[in-house]
């Protein structure tokens, strides 16, 4: 039984990696990264029926309410696409996988996308550890457009991971950080004290160290009395509370999200510490749905209320459209999402324009999309060399289950220039 | 098939499969290949009646053997990434194996448990060092200068898991896979006999290690990335369920084709809503299937 | 300090409420449940879920009743895999199953009885504020243990659930009828286990993903008390609360260690566990 089992795996596996998918091959020259690449086309490209969209986001565990959201906005977004006609006149057809597993199997699920599947473009990846383990591989393999849309690390940028193929349409920790400590010092000029509370994982240390060194660059009398990091999906801050309710701080800085977020808050909000101390939630748009307290400092990094809805129509449009097809409105991992897809459509579309061609091969696409600026409904992205968006970020106070005194944090202001290490930038502010 | 036949044929296989297959495949077959290494050490335990929920200790540090190697100095020649791999997961296994040896059951499995997760956290933690939860980059390694490419890869997952295969069936005709044998059936009776089952079990234990270290240096070249998550214990259940799996089928290939299979279910179930449903759908349907052939 | 304490209460309140039932199943029963963890997160879900749909009083009943229901169902999976092993493969795929489920049932959103709890609201206990819903967490979960103590202590099952619980082959050999009152502790722990997750949904949030790290704890809280005995479970969860308030107010970044070590450091020491009289390590 046990032979017949593998042998009808093995056949059956055979079978379907015979069937290759048919893409033009594209072959990248050199080993190094510094000179542009060059590629060769095999067949002419032609006009094509179909464009296949692999979509990559969590839709398990714990990160699926940002995963969710995001897929869910993917298929408003595609659906609306092919009503106008399709990318270029090729019908989106969305292919989603979930983001769980580990890093390992996203390399895997990278490459049965890019080979197996044969997308023309991928959008994914929440987890900046997936992220990190798929971009050289994409680099390597070379054949897809690849977009990262929402994962935050800085290392992407510092490093230079982004040089042929890959892309992020979004902001890093260094976004998030810099925007929030710009908007507290606005708002509490006169902040003493702080305490980090934050999951011990890259992104948690990623995004407190970001803040910290903002705060204390533009304001250097700050004092950090202390620095909390708690194990990601613990369920009890008890412990935590307790400590902040001693150490009496002026504000809290955090950027714990799911169901740590919502923990907190409701264990927070049952001991008080609302009362005592004000709490600076760096992606805390969540918990406004979840009892999030008034008068508290939190940034989306999106919120659906900007740009105004009244004003701005393409938002307007996104947040009715989300809202009857979803019943809530879109919270910023759709926006991410948004940003991302509209991204590749717009990269194609120009790229067919300006070679003048039906279907444009991969190195105009590329070439475009490094200098492509475009209106998504929660921002106006500009694409730069370095393959990273410049994205700026809303800031408000909550106040009951929605998001005042908005402020939008211009790109320029909260995202280092391209060739500039985040670290250094922010210790120059 | 058993025997020798049986590891010819595996290479004919493996053969057709890099000639007629796609890049999806062969990646597919590499990667099931050096995690399959991984599988064979945890098989080893159970053997024992031991269930290692921390192997992925071990399998961690073969991967991070390559990673820290890399990162710190630069180097990417695989016989010293081998080298360092067997050296550091065996000496993890002879200690975690010295230590939970006094322990059987659940116990057992806790400790192991905690000891990986402890790895776990502090590659977490010192993540200046060791890329923390981002973890690390692994480039394709080199050979004398020579980059291994993806035949060189390829040949390489091969070697493993033919070599693996042979051990397997020089092990099982040996002393000690019958004081294993002895051990999970009755332990007080093997040690009225006279053995040392805490040696053994450390020993056991030490080549566990350096199995599952290897699977990790090995799956860490083929996916280009270490990570924390594969000291996680989460990774170790899934080595534990596939070696469950592997038990079903008859060596010496049994644990190849144990995690072919696991991994094509995992693969597989990623398409879906809730891959999780579809997994477990899938490893209850091998347990009737199992039980009804064997009633 | 008032503080200290109160973290410490909320902490030992949660280790106790996962990790009882886990006393039952594997202390008695010898049932490696994987999946134990999910019944945690079931019990909650399902609480949150009809207490908000149906109102306070018939929701809990309702709750209870659905999970009354569950039991008879995982006795019955359960007694279909003949060895440890066996269990050990089907309560993973019972665990991946039952997350499956929760996605298609219950969706991938928060589910929690916080905001309920709130509505209690909360007393003043030495200039620092505590929620009443604490108090009643405390007394829900005191009196589920005082229900344990006479079952246990004061019953003719009970006294057969101990012995069964030392040495199952001795006290079937005295006359015990092992098997069954195997089986009634799974019973019990499983809907113990289901209750306790309901009565957590006032101070915790549930979701996908939950149940695995749920499991830990459980087994940790376990081992280090002992198989033995409920007692020993609830020292244990005690000890592993008064270690972690200890560690996040002294020394922060050994919290994402602090359970692991506990375990490590028992496992060498007693490997039978701190309050078990006759160790038993298999």
């Amino acid at each position: 039984m046990g032979i017949a089992f593998v042998a009808g795996l093995g056949v059956g596996a055979g079978l379907t990696s015979l069937m290759r998918p048919q893409v033009s091959q594209l072959t990248p020259t050199g080993t190094a990264t510094l000179e542009a690449p060059k590629y060769t086309t095999v067949s002419p490209a032609r006009r094509k029926e179909v464009f296949k969209l692999g979509v990559v986001t969590f839709q398990t565990g714990a990160a699926s309410i940002f995963g969710i959201p995001a897929l869910n906005a993917a298929q408003l977004l595609v659906d609306q696409i092919n009503q106008a006609g399709g990318i270029l006149g090729a019908k989106v057809e969305l292919v989603v996988r979930d983001e769980s597993g580990g890093p390992d199997k996203m390399v895997a699920v990278y490459r049965e996308l890019t080979q197996q599947a044969g997308v023309d473009a991928y959008v994914g990846l929440i987890s900046s550890a997936d992220c990190l383990a798929v971009a050289p591989v994409a680099e390597d393999i070379g054949t897809t457009l690849t977009v990262f849309f929402d994962c935050a690390t800085k290392q992407l940028v510092d490093r230079g991971m982004m040089k042929k193929v890959t892309f992020r349409t979004g902001g890093t920790t260094v976004t998030d950080g810099v925007a929030l400590a710009r908007y507290v010092l606005e708002v509490m000029p006169d902040v003493k004290t702080v305490v980090g509370l934050n999951q011990d994982y890259a992104y948690g240390r990623d995004e407190w160290a970001d803040f910290k060194n903002a705060l204390l660059t533009m304001k250097p009398d700050v004092k950090v009395l202390d620095e909390l990091f708690t194990p990601l999906f613990a369920t009890d801050y008890s412990a935590q509370i307790s400590k902040i309710l001693d150490l009496r701080p002026d504000l809290v800085h955090t950027s714990l999200w799911g169901p740590d977020l919502v923990n907190f808050i409701k264990q927070a909000t049952a001991r008080g510490l609302f009362q005592q101390t004000r709490v600076a939630f760096a992606r805390g748009e969540f918990g406004l749905y979840e009892g999030m307290p008034d008068d508290q400092i939190v940034e989306g990094p999106h919120y659906h209320g900007f740009p105004d809805p009244k004003a701005y129509y393409i938002n307007r449009d996104f947040v009715e459209a989300y809202i009857s097809r979803f019943g809530s409105p879109p919270p910023y991992p759709a926006y991410h999402m948004a940003n991302a897809i509209l991204g590749v459509k717009y990269a194609f579309e120009v790229a067919a324009a300006v070679e003048n061609v039906e279907w444009p091969d991969l190195s105009a696409v590329v070439k475009i999309f490094e200098r492509l600026a475009y209106a998504t409904p929660g921002d106006y992205i500009i694409m730069t060399p370095n393959h990273n968006a410049m994205r700026g970020a809303v800031v408000g106070i909550s106040k009951g289950g929605k998001l005042t005194a908005l402020k939008y944090m211009h790109a320029a202001e909260v995202n280092p220039p391209v060739g500039v290490l985040s670290d250094q930038w922010v210790k120059s502010l | 098939m058993r025997g020798w036949l049986s590891v010819v044929a595996f290479i004919g296989v493996a053969a057709v499969v890099f000639a007629a297959g796609g890049d999806y495949l062969k990646f597919v077959a590499a990667y099931v290949m050096m995690w399959s290494l991984a599988v064979w050490g945890a098989q080893l335990l159970l053997r024992y009646g031991l269930v290692n929920f921390g192997i992925g200790g071990a399998y961690a540090v073969g991967g991070y053997a390559a990673g820290l190697l890399y990162r710190h100095f630069g180097i990417a020649e695989v016989t010293l990434h081998i080298l360092t791999a067997v050296v550091a997961a065996g000496l993890w296994g002879l200690l975690s194996g010295v230590v939970s040896a006094r322990v059987r059951g659940v116990q057992y499995a806790l400790l192991n448990l905690a000891l990986s997760m402890v790895l776990y956290s502090i590659l977490l933690k010192f993540y200046w060092a060791t890329g923390g939860s981002d973890g690390l980059y692994v480039p394709l390694p080199r050979f004398f200068d020579a980059s291994l490419g993806d035949l060189g890869l390829y040949l390489l997952a091969l070697f493993f898991a033919t070599a693996w295969m042979t051990l397997g069936l020089v092990y099982s005709q040996s002393a000690a896979a019958r004081l294993a044998d002895g051990v999970r059936i009755n332990e007080l009776r093997v040690s009225a006999l006279g053995a040392h089952i805490n040696r053994q079990i450390a020993a056991a234990s030490a080549l566990a290690s350096v199995s599952a270290g290897l699977g990790g240096l090995g799956v860490a070249y083929v996916t280009s990335h270490v990570s924390p998550h594969y000291a996680h214990w989460s990774t170790s259940g899934e080595l534990v369920v596939a070696a469950l799996l592997s038990n079903f089928l008859p060596q010496p290939w049994g644990f190849v084709a144990g995690a072919a299979a696991y991994q094509a279910v995992r693969l597989f179930s990623l398409q879906f809503v809730t891959p999780e449903l579809f997994v477990g759908v899938a490893l209850l349907a091998t347990l009737g299937l199992w039980r009804y052939y064997r009633r | 300090m008032i503080n200290a304490l109160v973290a410490f209460y909320a902490f030992f309140l949660n280790l106790l409420a996962v990790s009882i039932g886990m006393a039952f199943i594997y202390g008695v029963a010898r049932v490696l449940n994987l999946a134990h963890g999910a019944f945690f997160v079931l019990g909650g879900y399902l609480a949150t879920a009809l207490i908000t749909r149906l109102g306070p009083v018939p929701g809990a009943l309702a709750t209870a009743a659905v999970l009354a229901a569950l039991p008879p169902l995982f006795y019955l999976y359960v007694r279909l895999t003949r060895n440890e092993l066996e269990q050990l493969f089907a309560t993973y795929a019972l665990l991946l199953l039952m997350e499956g489920l929760f996605k298609l049932v219950f969706g991938y959103g928060n589910y929690t009885l916080a905001d309920l709890a709130a509505g209690l609201g909360a007393a003043s206990v030495g200039g620092q504020r505590v929620p009443y819903a604490y108090f009643l967490a405390g007394v829900a979960v005191a009196g589920l243990m005082a229900t344990f103590y006479l079952l246990l202590y004061k019953t003719r099952l009970g006294l057969y659930m101990r012995a069964v619980s030392d040495d199952r082959e001795m006290a079937a050999a005295l006359g015990v009828r092992s098997p069954l009152v195997q089986h009634l502790s799974i019973f019990l722990g499983i809907f113990a286990t289901a209750l306790l997750g309901a009565v957590a949904a006032t101070w915790q949030a549930y979701t996908l993903g939950l149940s695995a790290e749920v499991l830990i704890y459980a087994f940790a809280a376990l081992v280090i008390g002992g198989l033995g005995n409920i007692w020993g479970t609830a020292a244990a969860s005690a000890l592993v609360a008064v270690a972690r308030t200890a560690v996040v107010m002294f020394y922060p970044e050994l919290e994402l260690l602090v359970i692991y070590i506990a375990v490590i450091a028992v496992l060498l020491i007693r490997p039978g566990g701190i309050f078990t009289r006759y160790a038993r390590v298999a």
